[in-house]
């Protein structure tokens, strides 16, 4: 484990890790979406005043249930990839949660249909209500994001397993879980203001006004989640633990982990040149999601190798190299292409056969 | 996958009895233990048989809508259905809502209870078919980036476009179910699977077939009875519009007319022990069996005769209770799949309480419970250690099937056994029931389980007696010999022979 992550692992463990990770990638960009865009609504509902209308509110309203499908949608992969390389750790941690895990089904489900409720106009025109249903949508978000966490840590600790079933506690206590849930709920800030970025700036190409203050809000909002994203990191890194802390600066995390403060200035580039662009808002928009992608790709990786690290990972090699065995690998590959094809025709055709509603 | 001959799972050689070897999880790191929960008076099977239930349902409705829609798009095209453009986006919306949120969630619900109930199977599952499912997800992808498209903006594209959309949505909906399907039958009939090792062997296996064209109608018609809901209860639809709607929606229905020679394929298809459960020898499954043939046969009458051959019209009143029987069918159906895989969860492959068959084996020299390390809960209610083995024994192999004291509780079924018989049926237990697995475990370790189950049965006393009589365990010994280690459906086969 001395190289750079993926390499230094046998071939189908690798092959497994990649996936798991690029699949996780996609998952986390919407649900960064969902979990702030929902907290930025009901901070936009709260201050806002009656009767005037707020761009980023209504787009949020409009996109947040797609988001969230689309979460749940790009979730499915990396849950099944888990599987493969972290089965047993992955099943205790469900099955020692227990009922605390089953929740979030429930509670995803209520927060889908109070996303929903939000765009009704009975809940559009009672301004209470609409914060009411915005903060119950955003406390099952919270829930889920909280059992995920709990779940990952859990995953992690062997140690902790038999102790836990004999509490019948259902809730795994470890002071790890809070600051690492505010990192990750915090860090989702600036793909929230990457994404909305984009909208703005096709709905501006589409010959919709947006007027530059609407695009600066969303640039302090990228620009705000770097700074307290950064800032609850380094609490979290002493948090952690020295061993932990030397995985993540060790061999396998340490490119991944410069890539991601290489990524967040190339972020916070783009967010001030947004912030200050009058025209070409598309460039700097351009620059800032690349620098998003890298620190959602150079996290996402440094998650995985402090797991990695943590569990007796050379031990699941032989399964991760007889599941390798199992053909189909190409069937995937190729099915992929293709409806990834059929994907983009389905959305092209809706973007630009579709009328345009009068702007 | 490859296998050689230590990994197959249960081969007949010729005079002898069944070789029974290694499969699912290496030998190296022994049997997996996982903690087990308890749901009280629920049985784990019905936690996850009723949450399939509803998941099949909603999906399957997800399939048939897509159908029915693409149907109605293209008859509206042509010109023959005015208000179909009307209902059709009222409806979509319905699915969206219904489907997409539920069901969807509810899909990540079955894994999710599937790892609580037996993460053995779903591991096994998760590893023969994991690029199968991969490939399951690009499609379930397609469909909700069509069905979204749609959603969005079919109100303001012309037909060939929604057409397009919906007939993507469509495609992509039941290749989903014909992924899915593949592993679900997959579980029953493995087929060849089991000699080879071959994966699209055991995805085309023998009943694959007559349960994709059986569930595929079955998705027309769910959500030809939802339509029929739908637009009954729709206000702003003419009746002369409704009655024209309703008869184009029930011709999703038709093809209902196969189900019963589809139904009596899959019964062929399926091993004949199974069948046999089905078909009487399981008064439970027979029951569901009976439910779902008869809820089946009540839509399809009216469906064909009053929908079809009369064109009545039928109000919301109606097309709920018809609605409600498309669900007692789904219900029906979907428990006798379940049941009809015991003693199995993956046929000859993994035992219902997550055991394969060369483990079972092996417990019986090493115990099952040995290296458990989960202990027991609540240890110091239970008087004495005997009973504290039996209490981890009932957990470790009965307790996925059974309750205590609830449903398929061991108290109600084995509470009224002497001691004796109890030893003689347990030790025997695949030939006391042929859906049941074989015991695994020593003589101990089912004297414990015995001492256990006579102990809930006496309301569970402070003061309990510890049994150590050589001659009983020697006993046990003797009918565990006998009853050996294979399923007992195999040697009913035999006594035929």
């Amino acid at each position: 484990m001395d190289a750079p992550f993926p390499f230094g692992f046998p071939g189908p463990t690798t092959f497994y890790l990649v996936t798991y990770v690029l699949t996780l990638v996609s998952h986390v960009v919407f649900m960064n979406y969902v979990l702030a865009g929902t907290a930025v609504l009901l901070v936009r509902q709260i201050r806002g005043k009656a009767g005037t209308s707020d761009v980023l509110a209504d787009l949020l309203r409009d996109w947040l249930p797609f988001a969230l499908s689309a979460a749940i949608t790009a979730g499915i992969a990396p849950l099944l990839f888990i599987q493969i390389l972290y089965k047993k750790a992955f099943y205790t941690a469900n099955l020692l949660l227990f009922h605390r895990w089953m929740l979030i089904l429930p509670a995803l489900i209520v927060g889908f249909y109070l996303l929903y409720a939000q765009k009704t106009a009975f809940v559009k025109a009672r301004p209470r209500l609409r914060v009411l249903v915005t903060t119950g949508a955003l406390a099952t978000f919270l829930f889920t994001a909280l059992s995920w966490t709990e779940n990952y840590l859990l995953a992690r600790n062997e140690g902790a397993w038999a102790p836990m079933y004999a509490s019948k506690s259902m809730i795994y206590e470890n002071r790890e879980i809070l600051p690492r849930m505010l990192l990750w709920t915090l860090g989702a800030l600036p793909t929230l203001a990457a994404l909305l970025g984009w909208q703005l700036h096709r709905r501006e190409r589409a010959g919709a006004a947006v007027d530059k203050a609407t695009f600066q809000r969303v640039a302090r909002i990228g620009l705000g989640g770097l700074v307290v994203a950064g800032a609850c990191a380094a609490g979290y890194a002493m948090l952690v633990g020295p061993a932990a802390r030397a995985h993540a600066v060790g061999p396998m995390a340490m490119p991944w982990l410069a890539a991601a403060l290489v990524g967040v200035v190339v972020e916070g580039v783009g967010f001030v040149g947004l912030h200050r662009a009058e025209a070409n808002r598309g460039t700097w928009l351009g620059i800032a999601s690349a620098g998003l992608f890298v620190v959602i790709l150079g996290t996402t990786v440094v998650r995985e190798v402090l797991r990695i690290t943590a569990v007796d990972f050379a031990a699941l090699y032989p399964e991760h190299a007889r599941a390798a065995q199992v053909s189909g690998r190409w069937l995937f590959l190729g099915f992929f292409l293709v409806n990834a094809i059929l994907a983009v025709w389905a959305i092209r055709t809706a973007l630009t056969r579709a009328e345009r509603p009068a702007v | 996958m490859r296998r050689d001959a230590a990994t197959l799972p249960l081969k007949r050689a010729q005079g002898t009895p069944y070789i029974v070897l290694v499969i699912v999880e290496p030998s190296s790191i022994g049997v997996p233990y996982y903690p087990t929960n308890d749901f009280g008076p629920l049985m784990k099977g019905l936690v996850i048989g009723g949450l399939g239930i509803f998941h099949v349902f909603l999906a399957q409705f997800a399939i048939g809508g897509g159908v029915l829609m693409t149907y109605f798009e293209w008859l509206s095209g042509k010109g023959k259905l005015a208000s179909a453009r009307k209902f059709t986006s009222g409806y979509f919306k319905l699915l969206v809502l219904v489907s997409f949120v539920v069901g969807a969630l509810t899909g990540v619900g079955m894994w999710f209870t599937s790892i609580q109930t037996s993460p053995r199977t779903i591991g096994l599952m998760v590893d023969t078919f994991h690029w199968v499912w991969a490939t399951e997800w690009t499609f379930f992808a397609l469909e909700v980036i069509a069905g979204y498209c749609f959603y969005r903006y079919g109100d303001r594209l012309d037909g060939r476009s929604r057409l397009f959309l919906l007939g993507l949505y469509t495609t992509a909906a039941w290749f989903s179910l014909f992924w899915i399907n593949g592993i679900l039958s997959w579980q029953l009939t493995p087929g060849a699977w089991l000699e080879s090792g071959d994966l699209w062997a055991g995805f085309f296996n023998p009943t694959f077939w007559p349960s994709l064209f059986f569930r595929t109608f079955a998705a027309m018609a769910i959500a030809a009875l939802v339509a029929a809901l739908v637009i009954s209860a729709s206000p702003s639809l003419e009746r002369d519009e409704q009655k024209e709607l309703l008869h184009r929606a029930a011709q999703l229905l038709a093809p209902m007319a196969l189900m019963p020679l589809l139904g009596a394929w899959y019964l062929f298809a399926m091993p004949k022990d199974s069948r046999s459960w089905v078909l009487g020898g399981s008064p439970a499954m027979s029951m569901f069996f009976g439910l779902g043939a008869g809820a089946s046969l009540l839509v399809g009458l009216y469906a064909i005769f009053g929908l079809l051959l009369r064109r009545l019209y039928i109000n919301s009143a109606t097309a709920s209770l018809l609605l409600v029987l498309g669900f007692a069918a789904t219900a029906g159906g979907e428990f006798v799949r379940e049941g009809a895989r015991k003693p199995f969860t993956v046929r000859e492959t993994l035992y219902s309480n997550a055991m394969t068959p060369a483990e079972i084996v092996t417990m019986r020299e090493k115990g099952s419970v040995t290296g458990d390390p989960y202990p027991l809960r609540d240890a110091a209610d239970y008087p004495n250690d005997q009973v504290r083995l039996g209490a981890k024994v009932y957990r470790f192999q009965c307790s996925v099937c059974h309750t205590v004291g609830g449903v398929n509780g061991i108290v109600h079924l084995a509470g009224t056994w002497t001691a004796e018989q109890t030893r003689l049926n347990v030790a025997k237990l695949q030939h006391t029931k042929p859906f049941m697995p074989p015991f695994a475990g020593t003589p101990e370790e089912l004297e414990a389980l015995v001492r256990f189950i006579e102990w809930e049965s006496a309301s569970r006393p402070k003061d309990f007696e510890v049994t150590s009589d050589p001659a009983t365990r020697a006993q046990i010994k003797r009918w565990l010999d006998e009853a050996g280690t294979a399923p007992g459906y195999t040697t009913a086969a035999e006594k035929k022979r």
